[in-house]
């Protein structure tokens, strides 16, 4: 069963990171190219998953879109576990006013709300990928920084961190040895979370101007696209709405299949 | 009370049974205790009796209690029996009380579960059943939140939870095992006189052999889900046969 | 015998709570002291200040001749000072090797020593098989004796154990506690014991502390104290103490 969620997650987040790799090399057609004839096909040999409102292949669109998903994705998650984690463990092993100040901090953030933190950052910078993965990011260290000082204090509790302290090890070692291995598993949920919310936070802000622009295929956009003619073509959303939810369940169970195998406890006895 | 169990094994999933053919009779207003080592399958044994082991369990024999056959009962059947007719002690008094509610309302609970409709009387009787277990302060104790009082108030304050439907049969599970020594030579006395006031049948589950020799008069020492040896208290430690409890024995003489 | 350490009205307390209200005490080189009481004496409290695991609220601890200030511990002190906690469950880590465990005080001397760690598995009775393996695989009484290699891996003068058998089973506690005893004898160790089981002191110890609610209530000779106790106190623990009733003839 363990095995299987890490082959299984493996898969799926393989397919999503295969098909990023060959949208860079080759499409089946143009995936910005309108084609005004060919609009709202049904699926066929030609187009396999069929042509959107403007007549672009949706296969095409749907690799392409993979490479921001990914991008999106993987950055701001990277980004908010990057400052939020060490910030909890932080707060975690400190306690007293240290951990009141961070805690404290992580919930303006997380109060503030990540649409104006976008749009405060669009009307900078403008609008772009890199200006929404940065907006979503921030609004996600929070999260990091709760489960981190979470687990961190359920470690703190264990004698071994008292052991490690008795026998010399200074804080900086403890976090690193025994703190991070043994929150891994926190983060590792925070960060499958994190990535769903993060490609459907990609896809809201552009939506509304402040992220990737239009013309660039990403799963959200499609998404957006598609309400137009849902009746009509129910299967627009369908391809990307399965899109996302491969991705989201692949980074899941891989999160989940990892942090198993991680575990000495849990890895099958022979 | 008695109790009468025979050929009692529970098994779960495909692992080797946790308990394999275990045995034993209890007599109305008996002490037994049940003696062994973490893995012996003891919590297993009394969790069996009470009904209180998972679905997935495969309980095999019989279990009766005053000739009513216990295993294949229903949850419901068991619910109305737990509590009225047998009762448990566990042994960390912390966990075993609801943190966030006062003492006095979880013990008239209990009492509630099996006198419906008996608002006043059950006020009445939480302050009877506190005085009962050696309280001088009854109606301040029932007002006091389990984190309020100390290990040895708690643990008392499970024993009157255990007592106050009168049931026929208590069974403890390692009930000092969490306390320090003044406070568990305390407890040991107040579970001994309640014993004898109620005359309730008692099974006692401990690991420490001195701790059953206090209170009980006859035992089984459990190993590996078996029980290996039984028999009266003065003839099982003067005379131990099974090399395991005489290890046992050695062990506690050196103490 | 000289002294080792030197403690002046030591007191800690926590918010409005006096866990310790002023422990003078003094244990010499190579003293094997047991220190008893009931939950919330002040026993765990004591000894995590002697090891320069807490600061204390008052008072001084100098540890051979230097001050031990505001939980910064001389040098050296960590690994001439070592700990062996009561739940070996809680005391390693899950995730770490035995070998990484049990050479844990030596790394943090940068000192890397194979052949040490292979030597102190040794001495507490396991084969070098069980260097590779993962705290879970073991028994509670394995386990335990892993954490005694531990302590006693950076060769150290003293030996603090706080409840180390009172999470165990019986028979292995019997083992653990023979075990504890020959090493602490054959080395020379000063032994420090926590327990609130004075069998278990009154095997591993020739003096003892009596603590009750803080302090100290009686403090002499093991046998002295178990056979003419002066404090009611003390009597009453000893009267405490569930003995068999019916032993082997």
């Amino acid at each position: 069963m363990r095995r299987f969620q890490l082959w299984a997650g493996t898969a799926l987040v393989g397919l999503v990171v295969l098909a990023a790799l060959l949208s860079l090399v080759w499409t089946p057609y143009d995936p910005v190219q309108v084609v005004p004839a060919d609009r709202l096909l049904g699926p066929s040999l030609a187009h396999p998953l069929g042509t959107d409102g403007f007549g672009i292949d949706i296969l095409s669109r749907l690799l392409v879109g993979a490479r921001s998903a990914l991008l999106v994705g993987v950055v701001s998650v990277g980004l908010a576990a990057v400052v939020g984690v060490p910030l909890g463990v932080l707060a975690g092993m400190r306690g007293g006013w240290v951990s009141e100040l961070v805690m404290r901090i992580s919930d303006i953030v997380f109060a503030f709300p990540a649409l104006l933190l976008a749009i405060l950052l669009a009307a900078v910078y403008g609008g772009s990928t890199a200006t929404a993965m940065v907006a979503i990011g921030i609004s996600t260290i929070p999260a990091f920084a709760r489960t981190s000082r979470a687990g961190t204090l359920e470690v703190m509790a264990e004698d071994y961190v008292l052991a490690a302290r008795a026998s010399g090890t200074s804080a900086p070692t403890t976090a690193i040895r025994h703190v991070l291995p043994n929150i891994v598993q926190f983060i590792g949920v925070q960060a499958s979370v994190g990535f769903a919310t993060a490609v459907l936070a990609e896809a809201a802000l552009s939506y509304l101007g402040l992220g990737t622009p239009r013309a660039v295929p990403t799963w959200g956009g499609m998404l957006r696209d598609s309400q137009d003619t849902l009746f009509t073509a129910p299967l627009q959303a369908l391809w990307p709405g399965l899109a996302i939810a491969c991705a989201v369940l692949g980074f899941n169970l891989l999160g989940d299949g990892l942090r198993d195998a991680l575990d000495p406890r849990l890895r099958e006895a022979k | 009370m008695s109790l009468s169990v025979r050929d009692l094994s529970v098994a779960f999933g495909r692992r080797a049974p946790a308990v394999e053919s275990v045995g034993f009779e209890l007599a109305d207003g008996e002490r037994l205790g049940v003696i062994g080592e973490s893995g012996s399958g003891k919590s297993v044994t009394s969790l069996a009796l009470m009904g209180l082991l998972p679905e997935y369990a495969r309980v095999t024999g019989s279990v009766s209690l005053d000739g009513q056959e216990l295993l294949g009962l229903g949850d419901r059947e068991l619910s109305k029996l737990r509590g009225e007719k047998m009762s448990m002690v566990f042994q960390e008094p912390m966990t075993a009380l609801d943190p966030t509610m006062r003492v006095g309302r979880q013990i008239a609970e209990a009492y509630r579960l099996h006198h419906p409709r008996s608002g006043a009387a059950a006020r009445e009787q939480v302050e009877t059943v506190l005085d009962k277990v050696g309280f001088t302060d009854a109606r301040r104790v029932s007002l006091s939140y389990p984190h309020e009082l100390s290990g040895g108030q708690r643990q008392r304050v499970l024993l009157a939870m255990a007592v106050v439907n009168k049931p026929g049969l208590i069974i403890f599970d390692e009930p000092t095992t969490a306390l320090d020594v003044l406070v568990q030579a305390e407890v040991l006395q107040l579970i001994d006189a309640t014993l004898t006031a109620t005359g309730a049948s008692a099974l006692f589950i401990s690991h420490n052999i001195a701790v059953v020799s206090q209170v009980c008069t006859r035992a089984v020492v459990m190993r590996g889900g078996r029980i290996v040896e039984d028999g009266p208290i003065a003839e099982l430690f003067e005379h131990p046969k099974h090399p395991y409890t005489r290890a046992l024995v050695e062990a506690a003489a050196h103490e | 015998m000289s002294e080792l350490y030197q403690v002046k009205a030591l007191t800690r307390s926590f918010g409005k709570v006096e866990a310790l209200k002023g422990v003078d005490l003094a244990v010499g080189k190579g003293e094997r002291l047991g220190i008893v009481g009931g939950s919330g004496s002040g026993k765990t409290t004591l000894i995590r200040l002697l090891a320069a695991l807490d600061v204390p609220t008052g008072g001084t601890i100098v540890f051979d001749g230097e001050p031990i200030r505001a939980g910064k511990p001389p040098k050296g002190f960590r690994s001439r000072v070592q700990v062996v906690f009561q739940d070996p469950r809680s005391s390693l880590d899950p995730r770490m090797k035995i070998k990484d465990i049990v050479g844990e005080p030596l790394r943090s001397q940068h000192r890397r020593d194979p052949k040490r760690v292979e030597q102190v598995l040794a001495d507490v009775g396991l084969e070098p098989d069980v260097l590779e393996r993962y705290p879970h695989e073991f028994s509670g009484g394995q386990r335990q004796r892993i954490a005694i290699a531990r302590a006693l891996a950076p060769e150290p003068e003293v030996l603090i154990a706080d409840e180390p058998v009172s999470a165990l089973d019986v028979l292995v506690r019997d083992q653990i506690i023979e075990l504890l005893g020959s090493l602490t004898k054959a080395r020379g160790l000063t032994l420090l014991l926590v327990s609130h089981d004075l069998a278990v002191v009154r095997r591993l110890c020739d003096s003892v502390l009596i603590m009750n609610e803080g302090g100290i209530a009686e403090s002499g000779p093991m046998a002295q104290v178990m056979n003419h106790p002066r404090e009611d106190y003390t009597r009453r623990l000893l009267a405490a103490v569930p003995r068999l009733k019916f032993g082997p003839s």
